[in-house]
């Protein structure tokens, strides 16, 4: 009785209010996103060629294999230290350690998170190689390094 | 603490709307971004995703494109606003359109510019005119014809695994196709966009 007492209590915990995003929450993934706006300065053009078909292309199976471990293994990092600080009761920003962010379900969230993305990484070998940058590629943030990448300059 | 008092938390918890699992995830999403780490940023609105949150759908995709991943991001767009239309606002527009644009979708980008630009800002709003103005300048009746037949290559390609994916290809040849003046392979691209639109057969 206990035990379906809990698991309902933690089911219910990891799906109440899902819809509905606190205003403070919103406003700091809006203050982001804004933070990191940069615009596209590369013209566009019809003639450039497309990106690489990565299922087809040898160059883009290799990018796959070399750095499929390094992305994993990064992602894997950042998922556990999520999962981790859960489990731990930091709760990244409201923890307040009433154990609100169920542990187990959220390892279990970080672990498909991984899963996920880890299947996507492998279907995307030409954007691998984009990958153990620092995540800065050409994107900016105001700093103007742009990179030719064409999804972001000042 | 005895049992029940545990049970009692764990439901009074459970029933606050305003803490749900998933936020925590956010905020730590929206602080990764924020100091450029998308990988980390990309992971944590996975996260909050797989807890039910279906707006953070939209910032993983944000994340996919900074980390370089427009393809991935285009698709994820798709996804997410099939999973939650209304969460969407005009920046996150803006980063729907540069995914498409750094996937060379330029159609597509010129629809969501257009749209976040009608909603954005003075700053914003000039700088989305600006880039309309390039797209439109970009699209040279003698380069379609070249441009459609990749885009329908790329969405043949992609049809079988990734629909959502070879949907925007589609779409994005069907529209090229549309302003080109023999109309190149139009029939075929919109044929091809109007049954990946569709939900496979059997589907709720």
């Amino acid at each position: 009785m206990f035990r379906c007492a809990l698991m309902l209590g933690l089911l219910l915990a990891s799906t109440a209010g899902a819809e509905e995003l606190a205003p403070r929450t919103r406003a700091l993934l809006h203050e982001a996103l804004e933070a990191r706006l940069v615009l596209p300065t590369e013209a566009p053009s019809l003639q450039r060629p497309m990106l690489l078909p990565s299922s087809t292309t040898p160059s883009a199976a290799a990018v796959r294999e070399s750095n499929s471990a390094a992305t994993q293994a990064a992602q894997s990092a950042a998922a556990n230290r999520a999962a981790q600080d859960v489990a731990n009761g930091k709760g990244h920003g409201n923890g307040n350690g009433n154990g609100n962010d169920p542990s187990d379900s959220a390892r279990n969230a970080a672990g498909q998170a991984r899963a996920a993305e880890a299947r996507a990484t492998g279907g995307n070998g030409a954007s691998n190689g984009h990958k153990g940058n620092g995540g800065g590629n050409g994107n900016g943030g105001g700093n103007g390094n742009g990179g030719g990448k064409g999804n972001g300059k000042p | 603490m005895s049992s029940a008092r545990v049970v009692l938390l764990t439901l009074l918890l459970a029933a606050d709307p305003s803490v749900p699992a998933s936020e925590a995830h956010l905020v730590a999403g929206a602080e990764a971004f924020r100091a450029e780490s998308y990988e980390k940023a990309l992971v944590e609105f996975r996260v909050a995703e797989a807890l039910g949150s279906t707006e953070a759908s939209w910032y993983a995709a944000a994340s996919l494109l900074k980390l370089g991943r427009p393809e991935d991001a285009v698709e994820a767009f798709v996804l997410a606003e099939q999973s939650n239309r209304a969460a969407a606002d005009a920046l996150l527009e803006v980063y729907r359109g540069q995914a498409c644009y750094a996937a060379q979708l330029y159609l597509c980008a010129d629809r969501w510019f257009e749209s976040a630009a009608s909603r954005a800002g003075p700053r914003l709003a000039p700088q989305l005119k600006t880039l309309r103005a390039e797209i439109r300048d970009a699209l040279q009746p003698a380069q379609l014809d070249a441009a459609i037949d990749r885009r329908l290559t790329r969405a043949a390609e992609l049809q079988p695994t990734r629909p959502a994916l070879a949907l925007a290809y589609a779409e994005e040849a069907a529209g090229l196709a549309g302003r080109s003046p023999t109309r190149h392979r139009q029939a075929e691209a919109a044929t091809l966009a109007t049954r990946l639109a569709s939900p496979p057969r059997g589907s709720p």
